[in-house]
């Protein structure tokens, strides 16, 4: 999402970088300044950990923090981090716009992306005319959306609320005609319950969008826990790298009542995205 | 009671058994048809030999040809009736043309059973551990537990969901040996805590039955003391490599009914899951107990039961040291996302005792003890989860009942500690510390480094002075509660210095008391800092915004050095600085 056009003023910039400081801002497609963006698309691409945020007029004694290291991007870097983090955003776009072409007309429907992270989605969703867009998020993103409502002149909501392995559930958030969720169920160790909390809340859709194995059975596999949540025990340590077949995803989704599932297409002129060898797909189960 | 009534409740049929009275029970035979027709289905260029029939009806080839329609697993010796209103939904009856093979290939299974159960002992002895109590999960009829009391283990034990326990009674009476039967009426954490923790957990061709396979495997772990025996279908050569951690769901609700996603009750791991998730769960030696072979069998049956054993993994673990029941129970199923990161943090701050975070396990570090934090504090208690260790930590007698403990005997007064708070205790005063009512009366701080702080500045004899009981101590400032039920405020510092008696704060509150005198302190340190002039602001048109004291600036023409403008706060100042000068200039 490139915001240069609203020609953001100082205070403005000096809060997003402010945000960026902190860790809030990093993952999503965004551009608010020439020197001033952030977006995992660039890693998407290189397939490891190249840079998330281009900022270089970071203060130098910012960026010996290992944090903060671990997201800037190398300044030499800047070319094809922003050609790729445009191609994520065109992916971005194109997802929301899909769905809506499978679900039908966005001002009649309300929409939540769980694991939202700074509200691309729902803002996405609200600038095609959404009658409510909301996402939530185990990390407290509310600041970076009242800052992009600011901007963007709109309205997502933001509800600090996650899926719970304990209890298998998302509690706190409601029920939305359409649920999406893009790259948190290869995060978590039992996708199972995670399908089923969020079948759970969608009326009308669940979009997921993860990586997939090519298993012709039903399967999930798990990678090397990473160790990203330090009080995660076994067995809910597997952090990274969880993956499940299409026919197990088609399976659930059959077993919690939607009436079909549809692919996202993929197209020429639109990028694919994988990770460690597996590539990330898109399904829509919907209940007709 | 009686077979007919055990029968009725399904409760023979799957485990060999062969009663004095003839009867014989187990799915031998179904077992081993079903491996034929498996390995022919899936293994064309293996598949057993054609049986055929010669002229006088003798067959050529020595395997039983399984393929007769029902294959039956009772076996009703003459005598018992009309045993035709036995057949059921769990019992195909025998007939007496297929007894031998019927007999053979429970004969073949129940030497399976004895083979594992004799195997487990003996990896155990090769590693000097000794096996003293057993409990096996998904038990059926005990069959493994009455071997291992036969084998000399002392205290035996099956769990089932179903009630086997008339059937396991029967049988310990019979055979001699002893296994002692606990139903589990459901899969909670409550029946799971209630079965009895043992130095090793048998688990026979059950984890493939559980849609949730890790979850059930820490509850397995959660009753091993020593050892864990896992025996479940991992298919090996269906895995891209050895490497791979993985879970396939082959069924759903094919055996149970259960709603997405619990419905899934045939599951293979994959051999590298399991033996991460037995890592994880503390089993550090993995031993995989090599395949049996019978002189029972025949050729035929022999590759059918070598085709079924290369599908499973029977492992046997051992962990590196004993756990006891608190380290038992600190397996848990449930997931705990904590908040708090790093190392050696100190996580909560009990009666007696700290919890701290460390090397991603918190630790209960009694008040005083030494504590390295570098993996060597194994004879403290610590737990995988913050719930576990608040849950040990609150029910620690020390913290149930916590006692005074002195903390330092000064010249006219003990400073002992009390739960949270330091207490000056006069000598010679009886103070009952479970009198809250007492304890009103004395003064008394949570640090006792505030107690270090006030009595260099006021001695003993200070605090005795104070008019009530000291309760805080904030930046130089005495919190005493007086005897009318009022806070009161005095600066130290202050009513230190000659002829600055400072008015003391009062409240009712004792929050509000704090709120005002870290307001106060907070506004003095400020003042403090602006003891002199200060430009705080030159604009490009020849003006500076000034600071002569805390609060009161101004804003002077630097040419002319005349004052344009006085300003009480500082966003007015910097609202006249912002304005054009002739603006200003007007407004002044």
């Amino acid at each position: 999402m490139d915001f240069r056009d609203k020609q953001l003023d100082e205070a403005t910039l000096d809060e997003i970088r402010s945000l960026i400081i902190e860790g809030l801002i990093s993952y999503q497609p965004f551009v608010f300044a020439e020197d001033l963006e952030a977006g995992v698309g660039y890693e998407f691409e290189e397939g490891h950990y190249a840079g998330l945020v281009h900022f270089p007029d970071m203060p130098d004694d910012l960026r010996s923090s290992p944090g903060l290291a671990r997201r800037l991007l190398p300044a030499h870097n800047k070319l094809p981090f922003r050609d790729a983090n445009r191609r994520l955003s065109a992916y971005y776009d194109y997802i929301i716009d899909w769905v809506l072409g499978e679900v039908g007309e966005a001002n009649t429907l309300s929409f939540l992306d769980v694991g939202c992270n700074n509200g691309y989605l729902p803002l996405g969703f609200l600038r095609r005319s959404a009658l409510r867009a909301a996402g939530c998020d185990r990390q407290d993103f509310s600041r970076v959306f009242r800052l992009l409502n600011r901007i963007n002149g709109s309205g997502a909501e933001f509800i600090n609320a996650w899926y719970e392995p304990a209890t298998h559930r998302l509690d706190g958030v409601g029920s939305f005609d359409v649920v999406t969720s893009m790259a948190m169920l290869c995060h978590v160790s039992d996708p199972l319950h995670l399908l089923k909390a969020l079948g759970e809340i969608s009326h009308k859709a669940l979009f997921v969008w993860t990586l997939f194995s090519d298993d012709e059975g039903n399967v999930v596999r798990y990678g090397d826990p990473r160790g990203d949540y330090p009080g995660d025990h076994f067995p809910y340590c597997f952090d990274n790298m969880t993956v499940i077949s299409v026919p197990l995803f088609r399976r659930s989704a059959e077993l919690m009542g939607f009436s079909r599932v549809v692919e996202l297409p993929n197209l020429d002129e639109i990028p694919s995205y994988a990770w460690k060898g597996f590539p990330f797909r898109g399904f829509l189960a919907i209940r007709d | 009671m009686g077979f007919s009534s055990w029968m009725k409740q399904g409760l023979l049929g799957y485990q060999p058994i062969f009663f004095p009275n003839g009867l014989i029970s187990g799915t031998g035979f179904q077992f081993f048809g079903n491996l034929r027709n498996m390995r022919a289905a899936t293994q064309p260029s293996g598949s057993p030999p054609p049986v055929v029939d010669d002229s006088a009806g003798i067959k050529e080839n020595a395997s039983f040809n399984f393929n007769q329609g029902r294959l039956g697993n009772l076996y009703i010796p003459p005598g018992f009736g009309d045993r035709s209103n036995l057949d059921s939904e769990f019992y195909y009856c025998v007939d007496d043309a297929d007894l031998e093979h019927f007999a053979r290939y429970n004969l073949a299974l129940l030497e399976m059973y004895e083979y594992f159960g004799k195997s487990a002992l003996v990896a155990a002895s090769e590693q000097g551990v000794s096996l003293d109590s057993m409990i096996e999960i998904g038990a059926n009829t005990c069959l493994f537990p009455l071997i291992f009391s036969k084998e000399g283990v002392a205290d035996c034990h099956g769990a089932d969901i179903v009630d086997y326990s008339e059937v396991v009674n029967l049988l310990s009476e019979i055979q001699g040996n002893s296994a002692t039967f606990h139903h589990m009426a459901d899969d909670s954490d409550q029946t799971w805590k209630a079965l009895p923790k043992a130095d090793l957990v048998w688990s026979y061709a059950v984890l493939l039955h559980q849609s949730n396979p890790l979850a059930h495997l820490t509850r397995l772990a959660s009753l091993a003391k020593k050892a864990i025996f896992i025996m479940t279908l991992c298919d090996p050569e269906d895995w891209k490599s050895d490497q791979e951690m993985a879970i396939r769901y082959l069924s759903a609700n094919s055996y149970y009914n259960a709603d997405f996603p619990n419905c899934f009750d045939v599951t293979i791991v994959s051999p590298a899951l399991i033996k991460y998730s037995l890592q994880r769960l503390g089993f550090s030696k993995i031993i995989e107990i090599s395949h049996p072979d019978f002189d029972l069998l025949d050729d035929t049956s022999r590759a059918d039961l070598k085709y079924w054993l290369n599908k499973h993994c029977f492992f046997v673990a051992f962990r590196d040291d004993v756990k006891g029941d608190v380290a038992l129970n600190d397996y848990s199923v449930s997931a705990e996302r904590s908040p708090y990161r790093g190392n050696n943090v100190l996580v909560h701050s009990g009666f007696h005792n700290n919890v701290v975070l460390s090397n991603q396990r918190y630790f209960i570090v009694p008040h005083g003890a030494p504590f390295a934090g570098d993996g060597t504090d194994i004879h403290l208690q610590s737990f995988s989860s913050l719930t576990n260790a608040m849950k040990a930590l609150d029910e620690l007698p020390t913290e149930v009942d916590p006692q005074p403990l002195l903390i330092r005997a000064l010249k006219r007064s003990n400073l002992i500690r009390y739960k949270k708070r330091n207490y000056l205790s006069p000598h010679g005063l009886n103070v009952d510390f479970k009198d809250e009512q007492q304890l009103l009366r004395l003064s008394s701080l949570d640090s006792v480094e505030k107690w270090d702080a006030i009595l260099a500045l006021m001695g003993e004899e200070g605090v005795k002075k104070l008019e009530g009981a000291l309760v805080d101590f904030i930046d130089d400032t005495c919190i005493v509660s007086t005897n009318d039920n009022q806070y009161k405020a005095v600066n130290l510092t202050k009513n230190l210095e000659p002829g600055s008696k400072q008015p003391d704060m009062m409240s009712s509150s004792y929050s509000e008391i704090v709120r005002k005198v870290t307001v106060s302190s907070m506004l003095s340190s400020m003042e403090n800092d602006c003891g002199q002039e200060v430009q705080l602001y030159r604009t490009n048109d020849g003006r500076q915004l000034r600071m002569s004291r805390f609060g009161q600036l101004n804003i002077i023409c630097e040419g002319t050095g005349k004052e344009l403008s006085k300003h009480d706060s500082l966003d007015e100042a910097w609202r006249q600085i912002l304005r054009p000068r002739s603006d200003a200039i007007g407004n002044t």
